[in-house]
């Protein structure tokens, strides 16, 4: 619903941008020095080769690390069910998915987890953290980078899903279409394609595809298929006739007809055009992502290939940073050292609603600058509390990136060395310069306010 | 969309206020809530402002309002009933009309329904009960405000600011959140915020250079694109407004004593809001704790804290805007189902169906408990369990919209509804 004020976005702020400098502030969660040096000293192509490539054995220490802060992560479904309600779970998963966007030295993978996480949004408030846990790492995190159709078989059989979506009680007698509507809605083909009837037939197709829902058995969350549940009748699916007597097949058939369906390969493709280029992404651009999914039966590192190697991803205008990305850029760029996420979780990014896994509705968070421009304080107090070491878990090391001298223009060298590797906009600079001139001495306290004023200026929103 | 006549005095008096407001950052002036006998010009004004509360858990509309005069309610409900008004017990209904009572704790309400100004209306809720009985869902549809859609992400008071005027011209803030993020029924609403505390909507770090900083920052977003720069713009007027308001030296009115919990808070910041005629039209407010599955407590315990809780803020806030005069509000609390009729093994109760909601206002037609009741036999219970609902929760919010809040495009408020009118407004 439009705001009455809210006018067309325009283009954000653009600079003559470097191949690598863009590579870099796309496919991370924000440029660092180093991450700029290393991606020009490899060049564009061999750096998009790394981020597609790069082993996950060179996150071991992290993922150690991980392990050892938020171990629930690492549970099964039973143990963490058994656990009965409680926050800590929620905050551990979230601990660990903030800790790897922040981190992680696969940083184009790790946009991807979210991109996936979006696409097959799933609420960990109505779902639960057992199921979601398990659900993210044996189906998102385990398919981010291979291929589409893989990956929605493992979320259409994931007990995250078929909880969410009601598919777990689903039966003959009464097929729930939830899920059935969602996965032609949201998940693949899109509205305009299906009937409401392919909708019903989806729907008979899915019934008896549950989990072990009793907590107290030792494989509560695995899925299991229930032919006591299942309309074994004859259907039809877009077209496709699907015999009766098919039992469990019934819905591989339809996600296998879904996944090769090519309103599903132009879906898809335009929503990681969005993601990758811009809400902008012209049609030649999507074509060509298309042409990436048909020609590998839907790849996903070969469609985000065909978006980075098309010619509008240098030209496209900046985005603006959603939420948790510009927080997570912050503490990038600052190094900054976390032991928790809690005043991120339940003050700021609560605040802003882009908690992850908080958004209520299958559609996932939403990639429009519309939606997320109408909230400016926390994002400008996130920086005001962390310069003055008022966020609660996190730490910076403020002399280890702004040592002396302060005066003003070496404060906002080094600002801009840190805060801004791919250079400032003069007019910035020049205020900052002004703001740090105008007192006759500047001590760490006002370096300290020139650094939070730079993470809340218009110009480190973008990316 | 009505006619907002205005008088020409207060239309200039307001614009004057706003845009004194962000020049007069830090000048000491007066708070806005301080009595201002010239600008008491409400009767004039037809639009009401609306609090809407939403009791979070599936409140037990049963022990909110009890059918005192169904035997069935006593069967299915042995420890957990509230005993009738002609009851020897010390705590036991209060009666409202005959068949209907209050429980002991909402004795402060008592006083309110019987000088008109608090409506129950029974037996109510979604009748597309496409949900069942699942908080997550049952929440969401009934704050988005139209069932079986799951794609519409906007609430029923943004779309009814959306298809509205501003009550004030020139308001910077129209809808707020009182809670830490944005409500959903608020979500995606026009000059719309979470403000989760009214007193502290300001900069973080405690920064002595801060003026020279906001002024840094501002000029950053004057080169920002519109979108941003305007969303600058209205987050430094909200701040000025608000500190105007000066919330932690308000002094509520008419005797007023809020309960110190989060509900208290929110509605003495409601009565701050809505006596500072900052142009805030639309507060949305949670009240947490309602699923009593165990040890309901409908008297003594739990569930009778809770209801203690809600009467004496209700009753504080009713007292507090009787007091300075300010008549034009309303407001509405509701639950996305009620409870089960039977109590179950652990001393509580299921998520059930059909509940109770509250208005309270001076536009409200109070001082009755409205209901189209089925009756609690076992026939008559939804699914065997639960009370029915007979009056869709969205006729009693659509009446509300267009009687008291001036907006006849209900079409755009309840997508797909064809409200009908029982009469809740005055």
């Amino acid at each position: 619903m439009p705001s009455l004020l809210a006018p067309e976005p325009k283009a954000g702020p653009q600079d003559a941008v470097r191949p690598h400098v863009r590579l870099v502030e796309r496919l991370t969660y924000g440029p660092t020095a180093q991450e700029l040096a290393f991606a020009a000293k490899l060049g564009p192509e061999a750096y998009l080769q790394h981020q597609l490539t790069v082993a996950p054995e060179v996150d071991a220490a992290l993922e150690a690390l991980i392990a050892q802060r938020f171990p629930r992560t690492t549970w099964d479904a039973h143990r963490l069910q058994s656990l009965g309600y409680n926050n800590e779970s929620g905050d551990q998963l979230i601990g660990a998915t903030l800790t790897r966007r922040m981190r992680s030295g696969r940083q184009l993978y790790e946009r991807a987890v979210e991109f996936w996480t979006d696409h097959f949004n799933i609420s960990l408030a109505k779902t639960g953290p057992a199921l979601l846990i398990q659900h993210d790492r044996n189906a998102i995190r385990k398919h981010a980078f291979g291929t589409f159709p893989d990956l929605l078989r493992a979320t259409a059989q994931s007990p995250a899903m078929l909880a969410y979506l009601d598919n777990d009680q689903s039966n003959a007698t009464k097929p729930c279409q939830n899920y059935a509507r969602e996965l032609l809605e949201l998940h693949t083909v899109g509205v305009g394609v299906y009937s409401q009837k392919d909708v019903r037939d989806v729907a008979r197709c899915f019934s008896g595809w549950t989990f072990v829902r009793e907590e107290a058995r030792p494989d509560f969350g695995t899925f299991v298929y229930d032919p006591k549940r299942h309309d074994d009748g004859e259907k039809t699916v877009l077209g496709t006739a699907i015999p009766a007597g098919g039992g469990q097949k019934d819905a591989l058939t339809v996600l296998d007809l879904l996944a090769k369906h090519p309103r599903t390969a132009r879906r898809i493709a335009t929503k990681i055009g969005r993601w990758l280029i811009g809400e902008g992404v012209n049609d030649a651009a999507v074509t060509a992502i298309e042409a990436a999914y048909n020609a590998t039966g839907g790849d996903i590192r070969a469609m985000i290939r065909a978006a980075v190697g098309h010619e509008t991803f240098l030209t496209a205008p900046r985005r603006f940073k959603r939420p948790a990305h510009l927080f997570i850029s912050i503490l990038r760029t600052l190094n900054a050292d976390v032991q928790n996420f809690q005043d991120i979780r339940y003050g700021y990014l609560r605040q802003l609603g882009h908690t992850p896994f908080e958004w209520p509705l299958p559609n996932g968070y939403p990639d429009t600058m519309r939606h997320w421009a109408d909230q400016m304080l926390p994002r400008w107090n996130f920086g005001m509390a962390l310069l003055n070491n008022g966020v609660g878990g996190m730490q910076v090391d403020f002399a280890a990136h702004f040592p002396p001298p302060y005066n003003p223009k070496h404060v906002v060298q080094r600002i801009e060395a840190v805060l801004y590797p791919a250079g400032m906009d003069p007019l910035d600079r020049d205020d900052l310069l002004k703001f740090l001139s105008a007192v006759p001495y500047i001590d760490a306290t006002r370096s300290r306010a020139a650094v939070a004023v730079a993470l809340g200026m218009n110009a480190f929103q973008w990316y | 969309m009505s006619n907002h006549a205005c008088s020409e005095y207060r239309e200039l008096s307001r614009r004057g206020f706003l845009r004194g407001a962000t020049a007069l950052v830090g000048t000491a002036l007066m708070p806005a809530w301080l009595p201002r006998v010239a600008l008491a010009a409400d009767e004039r004004s037809e639009r009401d402002v609306i609090v809407s509360i939403y009791l979070r858990g599936g409140a037990d509309g049963l022990s909110l309002c009890v059918p005192h005069g169904e035997k069935a309610y006593y069967a299915a409900r042995p420890t957990l009933a509230v005993p009738p008004p002609d009851s020897k017990r010390a705590k036991r209904a209060l009666d409202l009309d005959g068949f209907f009572g209050f429980p002991v704790p909402f004795a402060p309400l008592v006083p309110i329904y019987k000088s008109g100004e608090l409506l129950v209306v029974h037996a109510t809720g979604a009748i597309a009960n496409r949900w069942s009985r699942s908080h997550f869902d049952a929440q969401r549809w009934m704050e988005v405000g139209k069932p079986s859609d799951s794609t519409l992400a906007s609430g029923w008071l943004a779309r009814h600011l959306a298809s509205t005027a501003p009550m004030v011209p020139n308001a910077a803030l129209r809808g707020v959140s009182l809670m830490p993020g944005m409500a959903e029924s608020l979500r995606q609403g026009p000059l719309s915020l979470p403000v989760p505390d009214p007193g502290r909507f300001a900069y973080d770090g405690g920064w002595r250079e801060i003026a020279d900083m906001e002024a840094v920052l501002k000029r950053s977003y004057e080169r920002a694109p519109d979108l941003l720069r305007v969303a600058a713009e209205q987050t430094r007027a909200t701040m000025g407004l608000l500190r105007r308001i000066d919330l932690p030296r308000y002094a509520p009115a008419g005797g007023a004593a809020y309960p110190d919990t989060d509900l208290g808070r929110s509605l003495r910041a409601a009565a701050a809001l809505i006596r500072s005629e900052i142009g805030v039209e639309a507060i949305a407010v949670d009240h947490h704790g309602w699923d009593t599955h165990d040890d309901q407590g409908t008297l003594d315990g739990y569930l009778g804290q809770q209801l203690d809780e809600l009467a004496r803020a209700l009753a504080a806030f009713h007292a507090d805007l009787a007091g300075a005069g300010k008549r034009r509000y309303v407001l509405v609390a509701m639950s996305e189902f009620g409870r089960a009729l039977a109590e179950n093994e652990s001393h509580g109760t299921e998520h059930g169906t059909g509940n109770a909601m509250l208005l309270m206002g001076p536009g409200i037609f109070g001082g009755r408990v409205l209901a189209n009741w089925p009756g609690l036999h076992r026939d008559q219970l939804f699914e065997r369990q639960d009370l029915r609902v007979t009056t869709d929760y969205r006729d009693v919010l659509a009446e509300v919209v267009q009687k008291r809040l001036g907006n006849g495009d209900i079409g755009a408020v309840f997508p797909g509804l064809t409200p009908k009118i029982h009469g809740v407004t005055r």
